[in-house]
């Protein structure tokens, strides 16, 4: 593990330096606020267009928001801001490589385990904190403007959500360590999710497709219990570790 | 002793045999030129020097120490300038000095001293602005910092020179030349001058192997005589003259007599005295660096 104190400060200050943590706060915060701020707005609107609709035919009638509108705005964002990272993160291993910048400190004796970790490490944290703090936003605000029970185990479903974008950042590593191109990592994530969701579709196999851990209103409204995916919830666990894994043996077989 | 040796190297990117056998030795505190066109094969060597590229057979020492392919201990000898470094733009020189030191596992107070004295040697001592900005000559300067930022024992320079203008290509000559106290240097280069300017000994790669090695003086002492330049006042008498004396015309109108012993030498004075032919210059060429390496790869 030569050399990962210091790389990993150096991806840091790199997030820092590049504007990268000032771009996902802003994000994280904007869509922390975007879901409750709609669910909050749209009976308003639809008040608002009411007269203009009503002409048209469309009579509406006593449109109401609960806690469980804001969180299905928030579960339905919260997979725009994980495209945005990976499409952003993506080039992070293949790009030091193909411009050379990782050649002097790997000859220096940082360890290629200590480059990949490094890199890992530090893009989950920003993932993870900034992804908890868009929920806590939205939490607090859905809390102060809907005390109602539309919603139970919503932290729960949240952490569910987040183990599979885990999940999908350490699969896109797996890819960053073998790939020579960014679009070669964005493809290979884009297939592993895009084949989830269409097996998604066979009803039978659906409780071991980790993308099932996405369907988080189901879970907030109680349609279906914790238990009922826990295959879901080990597998994507099992992918996790997995790729990291096999990206940190792989890394060490890359030629440079 | 030895600081570095390459014993029978073997290398293949799919059916093309980059390195056949490849041997040669840097001795501790020499300055060695590892010569040899675009494509012979130089970076592949000092790629597989610093365990990035895998051989396919064939052994190297670094002190003393074998080299593994992946992350290999012996690094921590080297010091290494890529023929083209890159550094992270969003940084300035001193932040990447720092950086280099903090990973190779350098005291707080040593990165310090140690950053302050390459910038000073390398002339980036009173930059602040960022890498993003610099110019090659710069980088490449940034470059040889780095590469020394831990006192290596080995400097590895992978065509430090190729890309730069001449007031660049000085000074990192000067660079290097003045790093040679604390370190051994391998240089590879196409540039021949460059060679003869700071190398102690040299070694040329053709077809995968050293066609030819030794100091600088006993590569030029190889050759079997120099040439024997004659411009003729009249351009017209060219090819006249070349006729009668047997030689060849350069692209520039010279007369060229290759290998010429004093017995051509007077012969042809003689030649031209009775044939009439007005002279404007006559010029014994010393062998150098760039007709033998021509000569090796048979051009």
């Amino acid at each position: 593990m030569n050399g990962f104190s210091p790389f990993l400060k150096k991806e840091f200050f790199e997030l820092y330096r590049k504007g990268r943590l000032l771009l996902f706060g802003i994000l994280f915060v904007f869509f922390g606020i975007l879901a409750p701020a709609t669910a909050k707005l749209t009976p308003a609107l639809f008040k608002m267009m009411s007269g203009e609709l009503e002409q048209q035919g469309i009579i509406i009638k006593d449109v109401t928001s609960t806690a469980a509108s804001s969180y299905e705005q928030f579960f339905s964002n919260l997979s725009i801001i994980l495209i945005v990272f990976v499409v952003v993160f993506a080039s992070s291993i293949t790009s030091e490589f193909s411009k050379g910048t990782a050649i002097p400190l790997l000859t220096k004796g940082l360890s290629r385990v200590s480059f990949f970790l490094s890199k890992l490490l530090s893009s989950l944290t920003i993932w993870s904190a900034g992804l908890w703090l868009c929920f806590g936003i939205t939490y607090g605000y859905t809390r102060y403007y809907w005390n109602d029970d539309s919603v139970k185990s919503v932290v729960p479903a949240f952490m569910l959500w987040w183990l599979f974008s885990v999940m999908v950042i350490c699969v896109m590593f797996f890819f960053a360590s073998l790939a020579s191109t960014h679009i070669q990592v964005l493809i290979g994530t884009g297939c592993v999710v895009f084949t989830m969701s269409l097996l998604g579709f066979t009803q039978s196999i659906k409780k071991y497709l980790p993308s099932s851990l996405t369907d988080s209103m189901d879970l907030c409204t109680g349609k279906r219990s914790v238990s009922d995916i826990l295959p879901a919830i080990i597998i994507a666990a099992a992918i996790t570790l997995i790729s990291a894994a096999l990206g940190m043996m792989l890394i060490n077989k890359k030629k440079i | 002793m030895k600081i570095l040796e390459v014993k029978d190297l073997c290398k293949r990117f799919g059916s093309k045999t980059i390195l056949d056998g490849l041997s040669f030795s840097v001795n501790e505190g020499s300055v060695f030129g590892f010569i040899g066109r675009n494509g012979a094969g130089k970076t592949t060597t000092m790629k597989i020097i610093l365990g990035l590229l895998q051989a396919d057979s064939g052994e190297i020492t670094v002190c003393g120490e074998k080299v593994h392919y992946g992350s290999t201990p012996t690094n921590r000898y080297i010091g290494y300038l890529p023929d083209v470094p890159e550094f992270y733009g969003y940084m300035t020189a001193g932040e990447y000095l720092r950086l280099c030191g903090d990973i190779t596992g350098m005291k707080q107070s040593e990165i310090k001293t140690r950053t302050s004295e390459l910038l000073e040697l390398v002339g980036l001592a009173g930059e602040k602005h960022r890498i993003k900005g610099y110019s090659r000559g710069m980088k490449q300067r940034l470059g040889i910092a780095q590469a020394l930022i831990n006192k290596p024992r080995l400097l590895i320079c992978d065509e430090p020179t190729s890309a730069l203008d001449p007031v660049g290509r000085k000074e990192i000559l000067e660079i290097i030349r003045s790093a040679r106290g604390e370190t051994s240097v391998i240089f590879s280069t196409h540039i021949l001058s460059d060679v003869e300017r700071i190398c102690d000994d040299t070694a040329i790669l053709e077809k995968g192997k050293i066609a030819l090695s030794g100091t600088v003086s006993e590569l030029r002492a190889k050759r079997s005589g120099s040439d024997l330049h004659i411009v003729f006042a009249n351009a017209s008498d060219c090819r006249k003259a070349a006729a009668l004396l047997g030689a060849e015309i350069s692209d520039n109108g010279t007369v060229i007599i290759r290998n010429a012993s004093e017995d051509k030498l007077f012969a042809a004075l003689r030649t031209i005295s009775d044939s009439k032919l007005p002279v404007s210059k006559i010029e014994h060429a010393e062998a150098d660096l760039e007709q033998l390496f021509m000569e090796v790869i048979g051009k």
